[in-house]
């Protein structure tokens, strides 16, 4: 009795997090300045129920902003387009991103925290639920590219030549 | 959706077949012509009588060391992403030495009217289907300097532009290459990223090309001459037509121009690929897409004298009448 | 029944005043550039100029502010000394100097032909940058060469500060001491120049290598046409007393840029805490920061309209001081810090900005020892250690009338006291004071024998005061303590020199009768 409700409850959670996944796109970005080659210096905002959560929710944000929203431009700084354009990437390689966006999962081989310390000041907000935090990361966006490019997830540029 | 099915089938489609002599796409950067009137890389050219300025590209890249900094840093993630950039400077060297022995030459030389402009040739010289065009401005603010940067990749053929890429750097009082640099990198996934939708609409639709037909005045025949074929009179500006319908990749072209003496055909979508009389496939440009046209008109019933001559990779002008 | 209506429209009132007032609240900034200053003084045209400016000239504000070397040091008002110069009189006299244009002068190191750098200005910017700045200059592109650039941004927190002083007295004590007293006020003005202003300088005056002559001169000519306003932000009043005009000057320079520190947002230094256990912050003696110093913590919060709101959340004090005045590398040594107020813990990540403080704290009580009596004490802040431990001056002034007595006693009383704090909330200090109780008849006017020591220490009693003290937080800056102490009347084995005190306390018709004893003292205590 109590393994099935156990297994519900996870299934259910499991379906919480899909359900959350593929409404992702809740969250702030902003480029920074032009990063050094291959990288992307942007300033992203995460929400989590602590200051952790919200940092790691942060991090991930700036990853899925790379593959699927891109990045907005700034005065000194063009617009970044995305990894994957296409709307339907997502959807159709649920799975390869589940595990790509997994608590600590590949994805966190591509961005680094660039925030002195620990969010500070007013980009570390106590909202309702939690908190709500902005850092600055770098993104290895070639890196990111090239490592979806090899999974067969976007498609190169010299393909098809 | 359906479109992007469809480019996928068709990228299928092209690995399956395997063309494995596929060329990629050579890319070539060169300084704008605001860039070189500005910096006063011009030559006066006295041309039927009048003065016309025109960009001196050899000057502007042995004489200003920043350009030579942009196209490095472009060069460099184009090669990352297997796209080497073409040498202006190279190729710039190549033509001169061509120019020389050509000069030793007495080659045919009827089209004194069919000029083509340093740009032009250079294009066709070098073959590079996209011409990246720069142009970056450098402004003084008190002790800081900031770069306005223009780029512009051009599809060779079709001269239509593929991306535009306008912004600019950091202000700051920091080396001038550092600024540069920060631009090639600020334009570059922007820029990536319009050329890989021009690939996926190359792939899909075929190059894109204009084709232009002339009639000298000494010609029998102009294009309202009416021919015989399948039993049926048609003008020989029908017949053209059948023909680049029967050709293009899905029939798809426009008739911009149609009279007796000229007719002009542009966003002629020609397949990349055709085969030569070896059957083996090669890319093609515009003068080898009308190539078989040109073919046609020579032969039976129309027995015209006939030349082609192209004005860069995706422009061919057809006359009939001469050569 | 109208009494209890017009009490409830009164609450009502009061309740939609605070209300309104927390809506306009403002949100208090996380962060902090450094300012530069020069200090002006106001001439009046009398023989006192001279002293004064000396002061002025010689006087270094902070290390927190940079020093814009400009020319004109000086401006003059035409009026009397006695009177104090108005706000409207001093933005007269400072407009009628070009104020912000010398101040460009100077930062961009204008020479006689016009030509101009920005060697200071890279300075000050590599010199203000944080460690994020630094991180974040190596994130991008330009690199750390940009962040000279920052340098940019401060100009525009160019202030001047002109400092007027009046009604200077002398006074002479019976012994023949001269005394001056000064009063002070500082007006300060910041230079009126946003960033579209400053391109707009650039544009007209600043002077390439590559300029033809008649460019240079259009732009020289730019230059010298340039309006650009001086700001007045604020004011700040003070004054002291000391040996000559000029000392008594210079002595209240330090008090009024203190008091316009507490007036002008961006003067307050702001950072945020990088780590606890104990509470640390990346400042130190480049912000000025000093043994002692009150800082205020907030964290911020988001309505659910997504409004930014800041929630103060109590006081700390800077115990060890870092010194930090080199160029940020990314990794600065920070200063140590203890928090003294607030129910929450500081914790990582919030800002602490700059709340000045005297140090002082006040408490009035009621309890026995010598005497029963109201008693005034005051104690000052010596030093705060990372551990809560504080050094304190004590004082403690109380005046006994003696209900009915023939007398009345003054006690005055100076101590040091070790304060030990459990918790931040709650301070517990063992104490020695050495005081004096001073005795004469109640329709004794005092002072005029105060020199006469022989005089004096015959109506004196000495008391020695060992205690202790506890304190706890009621709402900061208000505490409550307690006392007990145990004080020692010393007068009777010295009799032979305290026969007038004795007389007073023992013998005459309903005597003092201060006497040794155990005392227990409770009152409150603010911090100014």
């Amino acid at each position: 009795m109590l393994m099935t409700f156990s297994a519900v409850s996870a299934s259910a959670q499991n379906k919480d997090r899909r359900k959350s996944f593929k409404s992702w796109d809740n969250y702030e970005i902003t480029t920074e300045k032009v990063g050094v080659d291959g990288t992307k210096f942007v300033k992203v905002w995460g929400f989590g129920k602590n200051v952790d959560a919200a940092t790691m929710n942060a991090k991930e944000n700036a990853v899925h902003a790379c593959i699927f929203r891109g990045l907005p431009g700034s005065a000194t700084a063009m617009s970044t387009p995305p990894i994957c354009p296409n709307p339907d990437t997502l959807v159709s390689h649920e799975d390869y991103f589940q595990n790509f966006f997994a608590p600590g999962g590949p994805y966190l081989a591509y961005v680094s925290m660039t925030t002195d310390g620990v969010p500070s000041g007013t980009d570390r907000r106590k909202v309702k639920g939690g908190y709500k935090v902005g850092i600055y990361v770098q993104v290895m966006y070639d890196n990111l590219k090239r490592k979806l490019e090899a999974d067969g997830i976007a498609r190169k540029l010299s393909s098809g030549f | 959706m359906k479109k992007s099915l469809l480019i996928a089938a068709l990228l299928l489609a092209c690995q399956i077949i395997g063309w494995s002599q596929a060329k990629k796409p050579t890319i070539m950067v060169v300084p704008a012509d605001a860039f070189c009137e500005r910096y006063g890389f011009v030559q006066k050219v006295n041309s039927m009588g009048e003065t016309v300025s025109t960009p001196d590209y050899s000057r502007a890249m042995k004489e200003n060391a920043d350009i030579r900094t942009l196209v490095a840093a472009m060069a460099d993630f184009m090669a990352k992403n297997d796209f080497p950039i073409q040498s202006l400077e190279q190729e710039l060297k190549r033509l001169q030495t061509e120019d020389a022995e050509l000069a030793m030459m007495t080659g045919k030389n009827s089209g004194a009217d069919v000029d083509e402009t340093p740009l032009e040739r250079l294009r066709r010289s070098a073959k590079a289907d996209i011409i990246l065009d720069l142009d970056y401005e450098i402004h003084r603010l008190g002790p800081q300097k900031q770069v306005s940067f223009n780029l512009q990749a051009i599809d060779a053929y079709s001269s239509k532009i593929i991306s535009g890429n306008t912004g600019v750097s950091s202000a700051a009082n920091v080396p001038l290459t550092s600024l540069l640099e920060e631009c090639v990198l600020s334009f570059k996934d922007n820029f990536l990223s319009g050329l890989q939708h021009y690939f996926d609409d190359l792939f899909a639709n075929g190059r894109e090309i204009s084709v232009t037909l002339l009639r000298y005045n000494n010609c029998p025949v102009d294009f309202e001459e009416e021919y015989t074929v399948n039993g049926e009179e048609y003008e020989l500006a029908e017949i053209i037509e059948a023909w680049m319908a029967d050709n293009t990749v899905e029939g798809r072209f426009t008739t911009a121009a149609k009279s007796a003496n000229r007719l002009r055909f542009n966003q002629v979508r020609i397949p990349l690929y055709a085969q030569n009389m070896n059957g083996r496939d090669v890319a093609i440009d515009a003068e080898a897409f009308v190539k078989p046209l040109v073919r046609m008109l020579k032969k039976t019933p129309y027995k015209l004298t006939v030349g082609s001559s192209p004005r860069g990779l995706g422009d061919v002008w057809i006359t009939i009448g001469d050569k | 029944m109208l009494k209890k209506l017009s009490l409830s429209a009164f609450v009502c009132f009061v309740g939609v005043a605070l209300f309104a007032q927390a809506k306009i609240k403002e949100v208090v900034t996380s962060d902090y550039n450094r300012n530069s200053v020069t200090m002006i003084v106001i001439q009046r045209g009398d023989s006192y100029d001279s002293a004064t400016a000396s002061a002025v000239r010689k006087f270094t504000p902070s290390s927190k502010f940079d020093l814009n070397n400009i020319k004109t040091r000086s401006v003059k008002v035409n009026k009397l000394r006695s009177e104090p110069v108005t706000q409207t009189e001093a933005d007269a006299a400072v407009g009628k100097v070009g104020f912000a244009r010398e101040i460009l002068a100077a930062i961009f190191n204008r020479d006689s032909k016009g030509m101009m750098d920005d060697k200071t200005v890279r300075y000050r910017g590599n010199y203000d940058a944080k460690d994020q700045d630094v991180i974040n200059a190596r994130a991008a592109r330009v690199g750390e060469d940009a962040l000279g650039d920052l340098g940019q941004k401060l100009v525009a927190g160019s202030y001047i500060v002109a400092t007027d002083f009046y009604k200077v007295d002398r006074q002479t004590d019976k012994k023949g001491n001269v005394y001056w007293s000064v009063n002070a006020r500082a007006f300060a003005y910041q230079i009126g120049l946003g960033e579209d202003g400053l391109s707009e300088f650039y544009e007209k005056c600043w002077i390439y290598e590559d300029d033809n002559q008649a460019t240079r001169d259009a732009k020289i000519k730019a230059f010298q046409a340039l309006d650009i306003p001086m700001v007045p932000v604020a004011s700040a009043s003070t004054a002291s007393t000391s040996s000559s005009v000029e000392a008594a000057a210079g002595d209240c320079l330090s008090g009024l840029i203190t008091g316009l520190e507490n007036r002008i947002a961006n003067w307050e230094v702001a950072v945020a805490i990088s780590a606890r256990k104990p509470l640390r912050a990346k400042i130190g003696t480049k912000e000025g920061l000093s043994n002692g110093a009150r800082y205020r913590a907030y964290s911020y919060s988001e309505d659910s309209h997504g409004n930014l709101k800041s929630v103060a959340r109590g006081y700390l004090r800077a115990t060890e001081i870092a010194n930090n005045s080199g160029m940020s590398a990314g990794d600065t040594e920070p200063s140590e810090f203890y928090q003294i107020s607030g129910i929450a813990n500081i914790d990582e990540g919030w800002t602490i900005k700059q709340s000045n403080d005297l140090g002082l704290g006040v408490m009035l009580g009621v309890g026995g020892g010598i005497f029963n009596s109201l008693r005034l004490n005051a104690d000052y802040l010596v030093r705060t250690k990372t551990n809560g431990q504080m050094s304190y001056i004590l004082a403690d002034l109380t005046m006994d009338l003696g209900k009915g007595s023939s007398a009345s006693s003054i006690y005055m009383a100076l101590g040091y006291a070790y304060g030990l704090h459990l918790t931040r909330f709650f301070e517990i200090a063992p104490y020695l004071m050495l005081g004096d109780d001073y005795m004469s008849a109640s329709s004794y006017s005092s002072g005029s024998d105060l020199e006469d020591t022989a005089r004096f220490l015959r109506r004196s009693g000495f008391v020695l005061e060992p205690g202790m003290r506890a304190t706890v937080n009621l709402a900061y800056p208000l505490q409550a303590y307690a006392r007990m102490y145990y004080d020692i009347l010393m007068y009777n084995s010295l009799s032979v020199s305290y026969d007038s005190y004795s007389y007073y306390n023992d013998r005459a018709p309903s005597p003092m009768n201060h006497h040794s004893g155990f005392g227990v003292q409770f009152g409150l205590k603010w911090t100014f």
